[in-house]
């Protein structure tokens, strides 16, 4: 036999004489409670009641009649009964408390995987950290190396045309000239090329910030419209714009920014709509936020594509429109950016909805 | 491990039966006056001293009632060395009872049979089973006198180790 332990489940009551038993240990181990015996209320109860039955009894040892046996059986079974009931009371107590236990142990079970799949992602984060920095590094080397590799020479080549066209070499006839004065203005060029990469190769990385002031977002769907007629019409391509003269649609953003994501959505919509069909821009306030609709009657798109349409470099038909894939992930990054979010309605054959939704107050 | 026909006798209300059998013989004798009866349970009781699984009443309960999928808590009225350790207790007092009723000291005798007939009544009604805690508590007393082994499973012993610290 195993020595007793009680590490598997640490609330064990060693001490519990009732034995009330549970799955992981069935020889008389109570699994639950952690109460010592004297201070069991089960303990003291049953005790009682067992006190109880013999005195219930005990009139039967000197008196026959049959009244005396029917108030001992009468009592009997109230007892028992009693009993039976306040037994199934503490049980289902008991039996609660177990789950309790059991959930307690599931949820530190959680929170440890939890804690554990956090740690992975920091480990993975950090390492993608460091290699970005060594990137980094080995980017700002090779700039340098590159740099001085063809400025050095680059610099050669200036200084010689510069003699020739100095006549150190001798006097140079006018077509020699020409050309000598070619390969000087070129060297030139390229080495201020170099110098330009290099300036940009030591500056600090980008920050993205928003330049906030208030914007009427009508106005501007207006402008961006107007901007973008030309290319409408040439595509055959109905663009028009609807803000409610009712509808306050101004709020506080950056207005370069929220012009790109307009670009953005509408120049999407004329890409995807063949000719003959329409696009309309829709500004409306709801509530707190303004809400930017797009609405073209184009190809739309698959129900697969859908999930992954802001997905950096990820093209849904790629066939016959030129693009990048990366517009609608710099329109949904812009407009977050701005405390908002897109939202994309789509049905293949009959046409998608972008819509950009800004809080009306700065993010 | 227990074996099939232990899982059913612990976790079924086989054993459930067989302590209200028991009961019943006795209140019996006790409502009658026919000791004889007592006899029964002390038969019983006899045969459970000798094995955990001679206990005629559970194993016909457990032909009839599907083997339960789980059991409730307080189902266990069957284990192996407790049992047998409270029935080898209650062969003793039962003996003494019946013994002092046939020899015409009824009073005194029905008194003594009183205290296992309380345990067979509320062994199966509210799990309290007086053979089985004086079977417990006389092992612990012996364990921490060095006297007996303690055991995990089986032997209804109580740790007190951990209590102790």
């Amino acid at each position: 036999m195993a020595p007793v332990t009680s590490k598997r489940l640490p609330i064990v009551n060693d001490n519990c004489a009732l034995r009330r038993n549970v799955a992981v240990q069935p020889y008389g181990r109570c699994s639950v409670c952690s109460l010592k015996l004297r201070q069991c209320h089960a303990w003291q109860s049953s005790a009682m009641s067992f006190v109880l039955v013999m005195m219930i009894l005990a009139p039967l040892f000197v008196h026959d009649a049959w009244a005396v046996k029917l108030t001992v059986a009468t009592s009997l079974v109230l007892l028992v009964v009693q009993g039976m009931a306040n037994h199934k009371k503490t049980d289902d107590l008991i039996f609660g408390q177990h789950e309790l236990a059991q959930a307690r142990t599931n949820l530190e079970a959680q929170v440890a995987a939890r804690t554990e799949s956090l740690r992975q992602t920091n480990i993975a984060l950090a390492r993608a950290n460091l290699e970005l920095e060594e990137l980094a590094r080995r980017r700002e080397k090779m700039v340098l190396e590159v740099s001085h590799d063809l400025r050095t020479p680059l610099t050669s080549v200036k200084g010689a045309a510069q003699n020739l066209l100095d006549g150190i070499a001798g006097k140079l006839d006018e077509s020699q000239r020409e050309y000598v004065e070619i390969v000087r203005d070129h060297s030139e060029r390229l080495i201020g090329a170099i110098n330009k990469l290099l300036d940009t190769a030591r500056q600090p990385e980008p920050t993205v910030g928003l330049a906030l002031a208030p914007v009427d977002l009508g106005v501007l769907a207006k402008d961006v419209a107007r901007s973008l007629l030309p290319i409408a019409e040439e595509r055959g391509v109905a663009l028009e714009v609807e803000v409610p003269a009712t509808d306050d649609t101004k709020t506080v953003a950056d207005a370069d920014k929220l012009r790109k994501v307009m670009e953005n959505l509408v120049g999407n919509a004329l890409k995807f709509t063949d000719r003959g069909g329409s696009v309309r821009v829709a500004v409306a306030k709801t509530g707190a936020e303004v809400r930017v609709s797009v609405e073209d009657t184009g190809v739309g798109i698959d129900e697969k594509d859908l999930s992954r349409v802001f997905d950096r470099f990820h093209r849904a038909r790629s066939e016959d429109r030129p693009g990048s894939g990366l517009g609608l992930a710099i329109t949904r990054d812009l407009v977050r950016l701005h405390g908002g979010e897109v939202t994309v309605n789509s049905r293949p054959g009959k046409g998608s909805t972008f819509s950009a939704i800004l809080p009306r107050t700065a993010a | 491990m227990l074996s099939a026909l232990d899982k059913r006798l612990q976790y079924g209300p086989g054993m459930r039966v067989q302590r209200m059998a028991e009961a019943l013989f006795l209140i019996g004798a006790f409502f009658t006056g026919d000791i004889h009866l007592a006899y029964v349970t002390l038969a019983l009781t006899i045969l459970q001293a000798l094995s955990p699984r001679f206990v005629p009443f559970a194993l016909v309960v457990s032909l009839f009632v599907p083997e339960p999928k789980e059991h409730r808590l307080s189902d266990l009225y069957f284990d192996f060395a407790g049992t047998r350790g409270a029935c080898a207790i209650s062969i003793f007092v039962q003996g003494g009872g019946i013994w002092l009723v046939s020899n015409g000291h009824e009073i005194l005798g029905y008194a003594i049979l009183s205290v296992p007939t309380a345990s067979f009544v509320l062994a199966p009604t509210v799990g309290f089973c007086c053979g089985c805690a004086v079977y417990v508590g006389m092992r612990d007393l012996l364990a921490r006198a060095g006297v007996v082994k303690r055991y995990a499973n089986g032997a209804c012993d109580i740790e007190t180790t951990a209590h102790r610290q």
